[in-house]
């Protein structure tokens, strides 16, 4: 399954722009790709993994803004359309498939 | 837990960055170091930098090196990271000979079994005579009943002219699947703080995975059913996509007294049972029984 984060964040003082900066890193860190702008996604397996990567997320939450997270299957991930543009690179290359080859 | 293999067969360079792996061929991708069990290096133009072994390390992750033949020829393990690696190894040079024996019997045992399940997947003659192999099997198995029960296993799966010596495309492709269980197996021993070179029953001076090489017998006969499923689409060498079906076996469910799971998932939890034996030696083992060549599916 897949876990979506979509937020609108503030970015008009320094301090703002310094809890996106740190929110963006987080999720980089801890194994999201950026599926759009401010738009990130992660594979899960199972709900054990759901449970911990959602505390990470609250542990890391930036204070102001707009933060939303959204759990899907893997089906409803590949149901999505592409209404314009191209799924990317790592989109295809690391599904959800237990063994990945390059 | 850890649920992914990666496998690279093609030439690239590979990194760390953030907390991940970064493989940089004509696009980069990424795979977060936290989701990957096994990294299977199988090409000579791959390069990798200093932060990916040492984040193989820290992780867990078994890295495999395949030699000029492509078979894996060695396996990076992490050094002992557990907290109680010396307590560990305490118990694995004190289990008693008792112990040692029963879980030996156990292992053999449960080998037999699937190997007779393997004959049934692939309709051949002869389970009834290797379950009563199984059946006879006693503490330490003095006679002998691993070796009486492969001569004639392997006689039925692959014809009574086979010989696991001979240099021919389904000794290559035993060979391949059974490393990179031996691998798999080394990893989860080094997790959970057992010293693979310490065995039960294996006790060769030369050997660093004489304890892998007790752990893998159960698990063998999934490499001899996918072997004898699918034979040899070109003549001698293996090819880059017998390779990776024969990784791809690590994702393959089996049955375990906790229910189905991948056979990664299994290892674990047979690592976690021999801990439990040597903890405290009254517990039985949990071992895998061979149900057929389905991949593990993550959701239904």
């Amino acid at each position: 399954m897949r876990l979506l984060v979509f937020f609108d964040l503030p970015m008009v003082t320094k301090a703002e722009k310094r809890a996106y900066v740190q929110f963006r890193k987080f999720l980089l860190n801890d194994g999201y790709d950026m599926i759009q702008w401010s738009v990130y996604g992660r594979i899960l397996n199972g709900s054990d993994a759901e449970k911990k990567h959602l505390a990470r997320l609250a542990e890391n939450l930036p204070p102001e803004g707009s933060v939303r997270a959204m759990t899907v299957t893997e089906k409803q991930y590949a149901g999505m359309r592409l209404l314009v543009g191209m799924p990317l690179f790592q989109e295809k290359k690391v599904s959800a498939a237990q063994l990945v080859l390059f | 837990m850890v649920w992914r293999s990666v496998m690279i067969s093609r030439p690239a360079r590979l990194r760390r960055e953030h907390y991940s792996l970064a493989i940089d061929q004509e696009e980069t991708a990424f795979v977060p170091f936290e989701d990957i069990a096994v990294i299977v290096l199988n090409h000579r133009e791959i390069t990798l930098t200093h932060p990916v072994l040492s984040a193989c390390a820290e992780y867990g992750i078994g890295l495999f090196a395949t030699g000029a033949n492509h078979q894996p020829a060695g396996v990076f393990l992490p050094f002992l990271p557990h907290s109680r690696t010396t307590r560990m190894m305490r118990k694995q040079l004190g289990l008693g000979k008792p112990a040692a024996k029963q879980a030996w019997a156990a292992l053999v045992r449960r080998k037999i079994e699937n190997q007779a399940a393997c004959l049934k997947l692939c309709g051949k003659e002869g389970m009834d005579r290797l379950a009563s192999y199984a059946r006879r099997v006693r503490s330490g198995d003095p006679d002998n009943l691993e070796a009486q029960a492969a001569a004639f296993y392997f006689a039925q799966l692959f014809g009574s002219d086979f010989n696991r010596a001979e240099a021919r495309w389904t000794n290559a492709a035993l060979d391949y699947g059974y490393a990179v269980l031996r691998g798999a197996i080394a990893r989860g021993l080094v997790a959970h703080g057992l010293h693979p070179t310490v065995g039960l029953f294996h006790d060769s001076e030369q050997n660093a995975f004489n304890l892998a090489d007790d752990l893998i017998e159960p698990f063998r006969p999934i490499v001899d059913l996918h072997v004898a499923k699918h034979p040899a689409s070109t003549e001698g060498d293996l090819i880059p996509t017998d390779k990776q079906a024969l990784v791809a076996l690590l994702n393959v469910d089996v049955g375990m007294p906790q229910g189905r799971m991948s056979v990664l998932s299994a290892i674990e939890y047979a690592v976690e049972s021999l801990v439990r034996v040597y903890e405290d030696e009254s517990r039985q083992l949990h071992l895998p029984a061979l149900i057929g060549l389905t991949a593990h599916r993550l959701e239904y």
